[in-house]
């Protein structure tokens, strides 16, 4: 049991020895605390994230103040979100703190902010992140609700009348599917087929049946990562030949290397942030792509529009006001049609989801670049 | 218990406790205390884990299963109920327990990994049906749990918690330390050792396997409670099959032999988590753990609570050398047979006894009986059955067809354990003692089913429970004061010389209160002089009124003792009767004495 | 019923379900050998899916590409036994389970490290193309699936039927103590088929990888899969083993197809637990129930 007391002790050392280290830059410094997915499956969008946000620091920045930036790992993982949270949260130097997570974590950390009394920006798609608004935390980029209005608004102006949806049984498609099923009778849309699968399965032969079964005029695929190529080539092989749409995910490196190449997914459909389509639609969109890819020195692709539209709310946020924890959320709290790369940002006390429907675009890929598909 | 034993448990609880108090006085930002809740909920969820795999020797996977049920309903009743979260974490508790119970009966029947994977399976079902749920808000789960309380007196901040979650945690660890030395602490020690010999004393080893199943479950669902209440949100990842693993890995690090060793285990494993973690190398944390894992498990293969009680040994002494043995047996020690069955009557009847393996056909349509107050000796040479019959008779194995009365009842269909509940003892040809324990703990085993306390009686060690032990310590040790054991109460049965441990046999199955006692070839690996000494031991044994049905080799203790005696010969029965007439029966000298016996056999009891 | 649907649904089940029928082969044979349940026993298949899929990226011809991935797992799995098992042989069977266990998280992990997270691409051996077969399309590197496994089923009972090895492996199958005592060098014989499994398993991690990608986390679920058709066979019956894991591949994809993907685990997971209680005979009582208990 003397071992539990080292340990203790080295726990103990190593938390004093952060404090000490950071409480003796604190004057000049600007702290931001950051719970990232830096291992698990949203690993690989956190760190597109980052990159983003890096940009917006290298080119925009705020005058006169240093980021410094605390990151902890949740492993993509609730329970571990919420340990790093509140370990951020104690830090009284840290003013903002940045969820970088999938929902599921974002909305464990959720329960805790009023708590803290710290505000956060926060990603995430979860409807129920920004509606019911917490006080403290503030949503960056459209709900799912608004890529399946997005959706519907699509497939009802293309003359679709039967959607087949093929869904993850995650928190993120399980939304998707709620969603879905409340707006389809209001665009005249006949959802003939819903199926889930789990994320780790390999063999989605038995959901495509059924969907072929059900003879949709369209398949939207809301699958990622590796259920996401996997579904795509058994889609392709089992000769459904409906249109098809799938979720803003599969617009990155990996999923064109896993199906093969960029111009075997030519000709897909994807919802996606007008961001992502960069000096195409022209106004603040383009202004903010042109310094971003600036910033990164390459072609960004989704995730870093979002990590600049981070950056681009903090600056409201601390330019607003004081610089306490306080003073930046009533200040965020009164955020209206703020410029941004996917759009205007706006917050009411009722609502912190920060963008709507109208920043999301249907885009058409073409080797692997996204062009609006209208 | 001894002092030592009483020093050893004073400073595992200090060492214990203190820091834990100490801690968060120390350490008292949110995080640090955070840790702390974290580590206290896991541990509280692995004392019931260390009974089941440790003391059960039932290995579980999908143990995170019952937090999950633990979390999920504080979590639902709490939030959406308005239920006082204490109320909502003995909920989740009974609940968990009842599934535990249900699945448990069916499962523990099954032998090899087959708990393992049931309990994997169950938990993958819970994992499905919190996705599927809405009403549990499907994958996202449920949030906005508030923070724990006890009767509508909340827990204001977290180091208010923090010992709210260890005072329950070490709740556990008592319940765990009264199960370990209680009947049910030995009869799993017992079952752990020999399940046959623990079933001749009359334990029934399904029951408390899955009473520590069902034990496990309830303290890893009140585990589950805490942690929702410290996330203030479930969702089905929260404890999913990793965190099964974490816990298994946890317990065994920690070290099974001790309840504390779950405490220990889930503490460092916590401890270490957030270390590595503070060295930001994300991608090697698994790797370092999982290194760590393996290295431990070689260099302590029983965990670090038992390299501390290995440490404790080196410093303090071994103990418990077995003093000076007093030979000379009391036959006051034991009161004889109460409620004797009628002396003229029958006590044992077996019928048509059969049993085949394969091809050969070990006993054969075998009958006999033996008479209330007697010696009766079973003979045969080698693989005539002997044995075979012997397990027939105990339960041990099935009968093909026969039947078997004690007292006029049949027990043929009935299991050892139910056997020996009845009031029939028995030793063994290779020895069955339980070397995990004392002798006077092995001996206190015979008195199992003269005792009443249950779990619940148990975990709270109700005075019952301690006065019953004195009771059990009392007859144990008057049983080996009869066998002429005195003084060899606190070793290992494994230390004592090979006759003395055939002697501790005996005594366990006298400390069964037993009416009739088989014993098998009880002096194989005796010498002249300890042959002897159990010759006289027998007759002494019979002086209570305890029948005695023997099965033996050496013809001049048969001859000198047996009031009657039954012959087999290749699974056959050749002859039965009075020991004078089988003696003189020339079928059974032809087919196995060879020879005449007679003189030896008086030459001995007359020097006796 | 529709024959078509039905193989679409079949086929497909029975080559996830080959995967699964050699990890569960895997199990049983170490088990017999060393007296140890081995969880890196997965791990080795997302061994041969990430190195020949790094290699072949990498510029490496396919087949030598197989030989060294095979050659990994083979190593691998042999470093194992030598390492963290042959130290330990007496210690209870739960702690060496639990090495095995954590061997098999430093193995995710160090995959983790070298590959990256994202999931890696091999081609087919013989194409993309796709074949039809009862109405059902299937991927043609299914035929290399199944061909594989046949031949690595065929050589492994060929092996333990009709060689000295094999009967000794037999023979530690019927009672390991007995075979030890023997004179059956248990210790050169545990080296041999730890190594002969994880090259099975790395094998079918290659084979396999054209069709579902190569991760680094896909060994849990390979190891799990394949554990339950072991336990199936009682960790002791390899015929078993083999017919339950492809068994468990078919009935998720059948129980996926015809009643509920969302609660498909649940359905493979109840029927398990139902049948093992059935077979084990629990719905009888008292003496008749204990004669017919599974496994060790």
């Amino acid at each position: 049991m003397s071992i539990a007391r080292v340990w203790l002790d080295l726990v103990g050392a190593i938390v004093l020895a952060c404090a000490i280290s950071t409480t003796a830059g604190a004057q000049q410094d600007f702290k931001i605390g950051v719970v990232e997915s830096l291992t698990g499956g949203f690993a690989g969008p956190a760190r597109d994230t980052v990159d983003g946000l890096d940009a917006w620091m290298k080119v925009r920045g705020l005058p006169g103040k240093k980021f410094v930036l605390t990151t902890l790992d949740d492993e993509t993982n609730g329970v571990n979100a919420a340990n790093a949270f509140r370990r951020l949260a104690g830090d009284p130097d840290i003013r903002l703190i940045y969820l970088f997570v999938p929902s599921s974590s974002a909305m464990a950390v959720k329960t805790l902010a009023s708590e803290f009394k710290v505000p956060i920006i926060s990603g995430g798609a979860a409807d129920a992140l920004g509606t019911p608004a917490d006080p403290y935390l503030f949503k960056v980029a459209p709900a799912t609700r608004d890529f399946m209005t997005r959706l519907a608004q699509y497939v009802k102006q293309k003359g679709y009348k039967r959607l087949a949806m093929l869904e993850p049984n995650d928190a993120f498609g399980q939304s998707e599917i709620a969603n879905m099923k409340k707006f389809a009778p209001e665009y005249g849309i006949d959802l003939v087929a819903v199926e889930t699968l789990g994320v780790e399965d390999t063999n989605f032969n038995a959901q495509l049946t059924r969907i072929r079964a059900a003879n949709p005029d369209v398949l939207y695929d809301g699958a990622s990562g590796r259920a996401a190529i996997l579904t795509f080539k058994q889609i392709k092989q089992l000769g459904l030949n409906m249109p098809l749409i799938m979720g803003q995910s599969v617009v990155a490196k990996p999923f064109f290397e896993g199906i093969g190449g960029a111009e075997v997914a030519d000709g897909l459909i994807v919802p996606i942030q007008l961001g992502t389509f960069g000096t195409k639609v022209g106004g603040d969109t383009a202004k903010f792509y042109a310094e971003l890819e600036k910033g990164l020195g390459r072609n960004a692709v989704y995730y870093n529009t979002f990590g600049f539209d981070v950056g681009l709310i903090t600056e409201s946020g601390v330019k607003n006001s004081d610089g306490t924890r306080q003073g930046i959320r009533n200040a965020l709290d009164k955020i209206k049609g703020l410029p941004a790369l996917n759009g205007p940002v706006t917050y009411t006390p009722e609502d912190h989801t920060g963008q709507n429907f109208e920043s999301i675009g249907m885009g058409r890929l073409e080797k692997g670049v996204p062009v609006p598909a209208q | 218990m001894t002092d030592r034993a009483r020093l050893k448990r004073t400073l595992a609880l200090a060492a214990f406790a203190i820091p834990v108090i100490v801690y968060p006085l120390i350490y008292s930002g949110s995080y640090p205390v955070g840790v702390g809740i974290i580590a206290g909920a896991m541990a509280a969820g692995t004392v019931g884990f260390v009974l089941l795999i440790g003391y059960a020797h039932q290995l579980a996977f999908g143990q995170a299963g019952f937090l999950m049920v633990g979390g999920y309903v504080n979590a639902i009743l709490s939030t959406h109920y308005h239920v006082d979260p204490f109320v909502a974490l003995l909920a989740g508790v009974v609940l968990s327990m009842a599934i535990a119970w249900v699945i448990g009966w069916p499962i523990m029947k099954l032998r090899g990994f087959v708990l393992a994977m049931a309990s994997l399976a169950m938990q993958f079902i819970f994992i499905v049906l919190a996705i599927e749920s809405e009403f549990a808000g499907g994958a996202l789960g449920t949030q906005g749990v508030p923070k724990f309380s006890v009767f509508g007196i909340s827990f204001a901040n977290d180091t208010a918690f923090y010992y709210a979650v260890w005072a329950i945690a070490f709740t556990c660890v008592a319940i765990g330390l009264n199960v370990d030395r209680s009947r049910i602490g030995r009869a799993l020690k017992a079952i752990a050792a020999s399940e046959m010999a623990a079933g001749s004393v009359g334990i029934d080893a399904i029951k408390y396997k899955v009473q520590m199943f069902v034990v496990s479950a309830g303290m890893a669902s009140a585990a589950g409670s805490l942690g929702a209440h410290y996330l203030r949100a479930m969702d089905p990842n929260v404890y999913g099959f990793a965190y099964s693993l974490n816990l298994l890995t946890g317990v065994i690090i920690g070290g099974l032999t001790s309840v504390w060793g779950g405490a220990l285990g889930a503490t460092v494993i916590t401890g270490l988590r957030e270390l590595l973690r503070s060295l930001a190398l994300p991608l090697w944390e698994s790797v370092i753990m999982g290194a760590l894992t393996v290295i431990v498990l070689i260099a302590f293969p029983t965990g670090l609570a038992g390299a501390l009680s290995a440490l404790f040994d080196r410093v303090v002494g071994r103990g418990g050398r077995a003093g000076t043995i007093s030979v000379a047996p009391d036959s006051t020690a034991l009161a004889p047979v109460q409620n004797p069955p009628p002396a003229d009557g029958v006590l044992l009847d077996v019928r048509g006894a059969s049993r085949a393996f394969g091809s050969l056909r070990a006993v054969a349509d075998v009958s006999f009986s033996v008479a209330p107050g007697s010696i009766t000796a079973l003979i045969g040479p080698n693989g005539a059955g002997k044995t075979t019959l012997f397990n027939l008779i105990g339960g041990y194995q099935p009968l093909d067809a026969g039947t078997v009365r004690f007292r006029g009842e049949p027990i043929e269909t009935l299991l050892p354990d139910e056997i020996a509940l009845r009031g029939i003892g028995r030793t063994f040809q290779n020895l069955q003692l339980f070397d995990n324990m004392t002798v006077l703990e092995n001996v206190m085993c015979g008195r199992h089913r003269r005792m009443s306390a249950g779990l619940l009686d148990i975990s709270a060690r109700l005075p019952k429970v301690p006065r019953e032990e004195a009771d059990a310590q009392r007859a144990a040790r008057a049983a080996l004061a009869f066998v002429g054991l005195r003084g060899a109460e606190d070793v290992r049965p494994s230390v004592l010389p090979f006759g003395h441990q055939r002697l501790v046999e005996v005594a366990r199955a006298l400390a069964l209160q037993p009416t009739l006692l088989l014993m098998d070839e009880p002096a194989s690996g005796l010498n002249d002089t300890e042959t002897e000494r159990l010759a006289e031991l027998i007759l002494r044994i019979c002086a209570l009124g305890i029948t005695v049905l023997l099965v033996e080799h050496d013809m001049r203790l048969v001859m000198g003792l047996a009031d009657s005696i039954v012959v087999m010969h290749h699974g056959v029965k050749i002859a039965d009767g009075p020991t004078d007439r089988v003696r003189a029966d020339p079928q059974v000298i032809a087919a196995y004495l060879g020879h005449d016996p007679h003189t030896e056999a008086h030459e001995r009891v007359a020097g006796a | 019923m529709d024959f078509a649907v039905f193989f679409q649904l079949f086929l497909p089940g029975l080559t996830t379900g080959c995967v699964y029928a050699l990890v569960a082969l895997g199990f049983v044979l170490t088990a017999n050998v060393s007296g140890v349940v081995n969880f890196a026993q997965g791990e080795f298949v997302m061994l041969g899916g990430v190195v020949a899929a790094a290699l072949v990226a990498g510029g490496m011809p396919m087949l030598p590409a197989i030989v060294i991935a095979t050659v990994v797992g083979a190593v691998v799995a042999a470093a194992q036994e030598r390492l963290t098992l042959a130290p330990v042989r007496d210690t209870p069977h739960f702690i060496r389970i639990t090495i095995t266990l954590g061997v098999a998280v430093v193995l995710r992990g160090i995959a983790l490290i070298l590959f990256g997270k994202d999931p890696l691409f091999l081609p087919g051996f013989t194409g993309e193309g796709t074949i039809s077969l009862f109405g059902a399309v299937l991927p043609i590197q299914s035929l290399w699936v199944w061909a594989a496994t046949a031949a690595l089923l065929a050589a492994t009972f060929w092996f333990l039927k009709f060689t000295d090895v094999g009967r000794a492996v037999r023979a530690c199958s019927i009672n390991l103590r007995a075979a030890r005592l023997m004179g059956i060098d248990a210790e050169r014989l545990t080296l041999l088929v730890f190594s002969l499994a994880g090259a099975a398993g790395a094998l079918a991690g290659v084979v396999i990888t054209p069709i579902v990608l190569a991760t680094w986390d896909a060994g849990v679920s390979y190891g799990l899969k394949g554990f339950i058709g072991a336990i199936l066979g009682g960790m002791r019956n390899p015929v078993i083993a083999v017919l339950g894991g492809l068994g468990i591949g078919v009935v998720e994809s059948l129980a996926a197809g015809y009643v509920s993907s969302g609660y498909k685990d649940a359905i493979v997971y109840g029927v398990l637990i139902a049948y093992l209680l059935v077979r084990g005979g629990v719905f009888l009582f008292g003496r008749a129930a204990l004669v017919g208990s599974t496994g060790e």
